[in-house]
């Protein structure tokens, strides 16, 4: 039986979605259970182990194999480094990692900034070439209000919408990466239930739900 | 008792059973190779760093280093093989051939966070040394850093096996079957899970090149990551990373499709003796990718290579290889075998011993 990881986050609702349209039985699922396992009767095998975890928590989970399988944002995967095989990459809960200010330009070469952001690390290389001096800051959320109050001049976040942009004044001004509900999965799992992980993967695909 | 608390990230202190249960475990494993005829040699933990600069062009960066008092630039070990083959090169003509050695003891290498973070790992590693096929060992050159390296590894030696892989293979096998408590020659103990993957570094190569540069390390990314969308519509790479080798493996190149042939049959050979071990052949394994001319993951295996994995465990238990080219670039032309056991992994899939109440501390049970 697959133990499969999934995120609490914004990305829950697009991994459910792809899970189901894949043929993954998903009637029992309780979404305030953490760990839960659902019958034989799904297209993909003989049930399958659901954990619940923190974004952030996942790829520790499945890196330590604890979980076999797991979906969880490139944002994640860009700032804590797991080493996880990355198979596929769903369509649906796409963002964007933007640049994000109160003015309508980008600051002039030269000058010393402040940005703010949940992923310094990401954050570090994807600003690395720029011609600015540049402090990184870390928050742990709200990181819209780096910039709104001051603390930064810009921040580095995650925009789906703008709609929060746009309630606080606040302008996209550049668009790093994209960011996508990812399929992961550990290496180890991969040799031992082969099998089983690729027939997953191949039914994703067949029901379109990947890039 | 394991503690961590206190100490650098990376290390950890065992503690009365649990350093019983690392020592009884060491013991096992080198009483075995004992009797297999392999053995034992003793390496220092420090070393100059200079010579490891090529010798592991790319993973030098994980070593500690230092300067000590005397200015000298020195490094902390952080793998027997090449430390050996330093050291053995420049006497190969003291060697009686084939010359079966094991060691045991710690390596340090500097390592990100996660489940493969561990920056001191103890391991229990095997050497197996013969005279080149069709050659015979010629005096090596005096000074023990490494030559300069021509052509690929990959082109360097004929793709084909001629028994050092099966000889550490099996007792790969052999050890793993002791340690975790089964036989791998009873099919019975399929069920236990155990599973060897194959494969041969620098399979890729040619097939790789052929997509130019940019492309190749885009590719080598992708198998490396199992990314299955970025070798959709290449049919052979998208063969490899599902199945772990192609239908046709003509379509590897004549060097890739030989490799492919003799990993089949070194698989066939390996399943008839331990049918009680899963055995897969997978050119897209990291081990096999550390070969191909992607960026900094070159390793000094240049054949076959192997990784044993457990259900139980989130890191390969051990992982090893041919690896003829790190001794001829140090001027001894010999054929080069040997793998490394994380005994920290297999500690963790190998059944306990029984509790030896006389022998306990007291202090565990009160910490």
């Amino acid at each position: 039986m697959i133990r499969l990881a999934l995120p609490k986050g914004r990305n829950l609702e697009p991994a459910l979605a792809a899970l189901r349209a894949a043929g993954l039985g998903l009637a029992e699922f309780e979404g305030r259970r953490l760990r839960q396992t659902l019958a034989a009767g799904s297209a993909l095998g003989d049930g399958v182990e659901l954990l619940l975890f923190k974004d952030w928590d996942l790829p520790l989970y499945v890196e330590h194999g604890i979980a076999d399988v797991g979906i969880v944002g490139t944002d994640v995967l860009a700032e804590v480094e797991s080493d996880l095989l990355t198979p596929l990459a769903l369509r649906a809960g796409r963002s964007r990692m933007s640049l994000i200010g109160t003015g309508a330009a980008l600051p002039a070469a030269g000058v010393q900034i402040r940005v703010a952001t949940k992923y310094p690390r990401w954050a570090r290389r994807l600003l690395a070439d720029r011609p600015w001096g540049l402090e990184i800051v870390r928050l742990s959320g709200s990181v819209e209000l780096g910039p709104l109050l001051e603390l930064a001049e810009l921040a580095v976040d995650i925009v789906q919408t703008g709609t929060t942009l746009r309630e606080h004044d606040l302008v996209e001004l550049e668009v790093l990466a994209e960011i996508a509900p990812t399929v992961v999965v550990n290496r180890a799992a991969y040799q031992w239930r082969r099998e089983e992980i690729n027939r997953w993967m191949r039914a994703l695909e067949r029901a379109e739900v990947v890039a | 008792m394991r503690v961590t608390a206190g100490l650098p990230a990376g290390v950890s202190a065992l503690l009365f059973s649990a350093a019983r249960e690392r020592r009884r475990l060491e013991r096992a494993l080198a009483e075995h190779l004992e009797a297999r005829g392999y053995g034992e040699v003793l390496l220092p933990i420090l070393d100059y760093f200079d010579p490891y600069r090529e010798l592991v062009a790319g993973a030098e960066r994980e070593l500690y280093r230092f300067v000590d008092r005397d200015g000298e630039l020195l490094a902390l070990r952080g793998d027997f093989t090449p430390m050996l083959a330093r050291l053995l090169a420049p006497r190969v003509r003291s060697l009686e051939l084939p010359t079966r050695l094991y060691y045991r003891g710690d390596v340090v290498r500097h390592r990100p966070a996660g489940p493969s973070g561990a920056r001191e790992q103890c391991v229990v590693g095997v050497e197996l040394l013969d005279a080149a096929p069709g050659s015979q060992p010629r005096e090596p050159a005096r000074d023990s850093a490494a030559g300069s390296a021509t052509g690929s590894a990959a082109a360097a030696r004929a793709p084909r096996v001629d028994g050092h892989e099966e000889e550490v293979l099996s007792l790969l096998v052999e050890l793993l079957g002791v340690a975790i408590g089964f036989d791998p020659r009873d099919a019975e103990s399929a069920d236990r899970g155990l599973t060897m993957v194959l494969s041969w570094a620098g399979a890729l190569d040619e097939l790789l090149a052929s997509s130019g540069d940019t492309e190749s390390a885009v590719l080598t990314e992708a198998l490396w990551r199992r990314d299955r969308a970025a070798v959709r519509g290449l049919p052979v790479l998208h063969q490899i990373l599902e199945q772990g080798l192609p239908r046709e493996p003509a379509a590897l190149g004549a060097s890739g499709g030989a490799a492919v042939e003799a990993l089949i049959a070194l698989r066939e050979r390996i399943a008839s003796r331990f049918p009680g071990v899963t055995l897969r052949v997978d050119l897209a394994e990291p081990a096999a990718m550390r070969g191909q001319s992607g960026g900094d993951r070159r390793s000094y295996y240049d054949g076959v290579v192997f990784q044993a994995y457990s259900p139980r465990a989130a890191l390969p238990v051990a992982s090893g290889g041919r690896y003829d080219t790190l001794f001829r670039e140090l001027g001894a032309p010999l054929a080069a075998a040997g793998f490394q056991i994380a005994l920290d992994v297999l500690l963790g899939i190998a059944p306990p011993a029984p509790p030896d109440r006389s022998a306990e501390t007291g202090a565990e049970e009160r910490t």
